[in-house]
């Protein structure tokens, strides 16, 4: 069987067997919500990182007696199946203020209660100046204190190199992969690599890391699921975690061929390194790496970081994707619209609900623009 | 109108003409050249005590109920002085806030003019950090939310739909499309430098990007404290420094810390005050200032460190204090006592209107509670680390920041001190926070076997709720709930 349906298999659930198999190893699963909580701290207190989603989710009914209409579908969904028991395999959450919308899940958890072990919030600021970087190595230590007393696991400089090392390896393979996908047959597609995303975020990274290097002997074995595809194109966005969605966008002969994403690039771009304090180290990689509009000091960097990334892949257009009452994204997608067109490169910003249906209307909207594109070239 | 039974009753919100909505076309600046003018005619007319008072209460038939065309421009105004409704102490008492309004937007035109650079402040960021230069210019556009109404409440919805024919999306909370859409309306002037800041919300921080990238101004971004922890404090106020020193290399100026010094020892004493009038709305019947709290809340954000402030606050109190040997005076007028979350700006006269009209007192709210924790003048950094706490526990930014602790307990400690006999909470369009809070806050409510209205207006755009539509809403709950028939 082709590890990627194997990959998929893992990414269309919110639990599986190799956590069944860690926790029989007595392993605890920690759950984090976000690209700037550093799994290596986690994985350093003896725990399996695990990414939250909603996969999985059926609806938004328990969810939407804590938010309103106007919180995004992301939290309410995860609220829905944190109430429905569908993370009770938890030890523990490590909650982040990425937004308003997850800073209030974290309030709206304590205060539902369900069985996922302890909630923890990282503080993490919003601009990467060398006060907040001394204020990010604060949280991270304060965090590291948490965990030792949740898990019974003292994070030792020697624990967190290690983990360190084999997170490194993780991100180093993945940007191997997502370096394939330059090809002009990419021998991955974009639904493809977002679900090893998804898929490696939710097994202990030790297997992670054997399922990507499986993935990638695949990868170069010369394998072209979408051919030649005629249209190339770079998505960014926030959370986006739906397989079906990405087919839409890859339907009509599109391929996805790079991302700046949450479970995509956010993930693996650049290491934490092996030198100096690794605490340090780690601080300085979270704040430096491609960041996320919560980040207010590194407009022109994400900016650049796409219109390179967009010349790099080849990409002939870029897909602003945003969840609906996402008010940063909002900012960041009128930008980011402004910058591309400034850089001649075409794009369409599109407004969704997760898992929300609107399937027609999206495609519609789509292939609208798909057309304008081929039309152009 | 809301008609029941065929009968008009008490309460009833008279018909009003707020849906006939016209485009407004602004000249450039025509906002805070009106803020000025009304402020320097506000300064004059006040300062004429009982006649001044007797003269706001004759015109009240043609202000109070609602804005229509003739009114619309006057209407604001009027409503800043307490609707008709304020005594002639109140009205001496904001007459020093006309003098700090005069104050800080005469400067952003003199520098619109190229007298002095202009900083443009997020408005939770200390405005110390900028009024502490000598020679440069703070102004806060999202305090122009707070002025739009200027020119009637179609001045705000001027500002959304220039944002909105920019194509920037609705979930933005309003107050900060206020800010965009001056900016694009050229209400206010262009920056020469941008300190920004990472709380209380979203939109906060992407009105923050989008200014800066509009404006193309240097920007330096100050991290807040997620608590109000002396930790979390302390980097808070370490970020105030770099912003100054920013600004320092920015503008090649020198910080005057001298000037800083008296700023931060008048804001204290002013707190002090302030504190006192918060703890006399506690009695029974209150001193009924919760209106003028947040008045003193607005003028903070642009004046903290104005001596005029300090005076403002010390006259309110002795009202306070006059009302609380006399409890006969506000006992005619209290029938009930309210906690307010929220009111939308938009519509600022609401506590006057539910006092003239059912008798229901505003006794604690979001945004004017004030109770500040004492300044450590010992040294700059203490000082500092005072001025960073002291807006943390500012109304909006105290609730909003970090974890919902701070609302929840803000609330029991309200609900605790205040006696209120319902609680009302808006939970604004784009307040995704508050929005996400309504659970807790109905737990809160119903532990304490408290009455809860949520309202879906908008903080500052009237055509998601009309001031008729939210006067019919808090009218049928006031009846369902007893407090008026």
């Amino acid at each position: 069987m082709s590890v990627f349906s194997e990959l998929r298999r893992l990414a269309e659930a919110p639990h599986n067997d190799y956590l069944a198999a860690a926790a029989r190893a007595g392993r605890p699963v920690v759950g984090a919500f976000c690209t700037y909580v550093p799994e290596e701290l986690v994985h350093a207190a003896g725990a399996v990182p695990y990414r939250m989603r909603a996969v999985g989710s059926s609806g938004t009914a328990l969810g939407d007696t804590y938010f309103s209409s106007a919180n995004c579908s992301f939290v309410r969904r995860v609220m829905d199946q944190g109430l429905r028991g569908a993370f009770d395999f938890l030890a523990g959450i490590v909650f982040m203020n990425g937004c308003d919308h997850n800073r209030r899940l974290f309030d709206n958890w304590r205060h539902a209660n369900p069985a996922t072990g302890f909630s923890h919030m990282l503080f993490v600021p919003h601009a990467g100046s060398p006060a907040c970087l001394a204020q990010y190595r604060l949280e991270l230590d304060k965090l590291a204190r948490v965990l030792r007393e949740r898990l019974g696991v003292e994070v030792t400089d020697d624990r967190l190199r290690a983990s360190i090392a084999l997170y490194d390896r993780r991100r180093r393979l993945l940007r191997e992969l997502a370096g394939l996908r330059r090809a002009p047959e990419p021998p991955v597609t974009g639904t493809e690599f977002l679900a090893l995303m998804l898929a490696v975020t939710a097994v202990p990274p030790e297997d992670a890391v054997e399922l990507i290097e499986r993935a990638l002997e695949e990868a170069r074995a010369g394998r072209a699921p979408a051919g030649t595809p005629k249209l190339r194109i770079f998505v960014t966005g926030s959370c986006l975690e739906e397989l079906s969605h990405l087919e839409l966008v890859e339907s009509h002969g599109a391929v996805v061929v790079a991302d700046a994403v949450c479970l995509g690039a956010r993930t693996f771009d650049r290491d934490v390194g092996d030198a100096g304090d690794p605490m340090d180290a780690l601080a300085r990689r979270y704040l430096a790496r491609v960041s996320c509009p919560r980040m207010m000091d590194d407009v022109k960097g994400r900016m650049a970081y796409t219109i390179d990334a967009v010349r790099a892949y080849a990409a002939d257009a870029v897909i602003l994707e945003k969840l609906e009452f996402c008010s940063m994204m909002s900012g960041e997608n009128y930008i980011a619209g402004h910058e591309l067109a400034k850089a001649g490169i075409p794009s369409l910003a599109l407004t969704r609900e997760l898992y929300g249906g609107e399937v027609g209307q999206l495609k519609t909207r789509i292939q609208a623009f798909y057309e304008k594109v081929g039309n152009r070239s | 109108m809301l008609v029941q039974d065929g009968f008009r009753q008490i309460g009833d919100v008279p018909a009003s003409d707020d849906g006939l909505r016209e485009p407004m076309e602004l000249k450039p600046f025509e906002i805070i050249e009106n803020v000025v003018a009304g402020a320097k005619l506000g300064t004059k007319v006040l300062d004429k005590g009982p006649a001044a008072w007797a003269l706001l209460r004759a015109v009240q038939p043609l202000l109070f109920h609602r804005e229509h065309r003739l009114n619309r421009a006057a209407r604001f105004g009027y409503q800043k002085v307490g609707s008709g409704r304020w005594t002639p102490g109140e009205l001496a008492a904001y007459r020093q806030d006309c003098i700090a309004t005069v104050s800080f937007f005469q400067r952003v035109l003199d520098a619109r003019d190229g007298r002095e650079p202009l900083v443009w402040l997020g408005w939770p960021v200390p405005v110390e950090v900028a009024s502490g230069f000598d020679d440069v210019a703070p102004f806060v556009p999202e305090a122009f939310m707070a002025i739009a109404n200027m020119v009637g409440t179609d001045g705000h919805v001027a500002c959304l739909e220039a944002v909105e024919r920019e194509g920037i999306a609705d979930d933005i909370c309003a107050m900060d499309r206020v800010s965009l859409g001056a900016y694009l309306l050229k209400q206010i002037p262009e920056p020469a430098a941008i300190i920004s800041v990472a709380h209380p919300c979203d939109a906060g921080r992407t009105a923050s990007q989008l200014m800066e990238y509009l404006t193309g101004a240097p920007a330096y971004t100050i991290n807040t404290a997620y608590t109000k922890e002396d930790d979390d404090v302390m980097a808070y106020s370490k970020n105030l420094f770099e912003a100054i020193a920013f600004l320092e290399d920015t503008l090649h100026r020198k910080y005057n810390w001298d000037k800083f010094r008296r700023g931060v020892r008048v804001l204290d004493e002013q707190n002090r005050y302030l504190d006192e009038i918060t703890i006399m709305n506690q009695a029974v019947p209150s001193a009924g200032l919760a209106f003028n709290l947040q008045t003193a809340w607005g003028s903070k954000i642009t004046g903290s460190g104005n001596p005029a402030l300090l005076e403002s606050a010390r006259l309110t109190h002795k009202v306070g204090r006059f009302r609380l040997r006399h409890p006969g005076i506000r006992r005619r007028v209290e029938k009930f006592r309210i906690i307010v979350a929220d009111m939308p700006i938009v519509f600022s006269e609401m506590y006057m209107w539910i006092e003239r009209t059912f008798g229901g007192v505003v006794v604690g709210d979001y945004i004017g509670d004030a109770i500040f924790p004492p300044i450590d003048m010992s040294s700059l950094e203490t000082m500092m680390m005072g001025v960073a706490r002291d807006r943390l526990y500012m109304g909006m930014i105290k609730q909003a920041h970090g974890a919902a602790r701070e609302t929840v307990d803000d609330l029991e400690r309200q609900i605790a001190h205040f006696s209120p006999d319902c609680v009302i909470q808006n939970g604004h369009q784009g307040c995704k926070h508050n929005r996400a809070l309504g659970r807790i806050v109905r737990d809160v409510c119903r532990r304490h076997d408290l009455p809860l209205l949520v309202m879906e207006a908008d903080i500052f755009d009237k055509r998601v709720m009309s001031e008729t539509d939210v006067k019919r809403e808090l009218t049928a709950f006031f009846r369902e709930q007893g407090f008026a028939s």
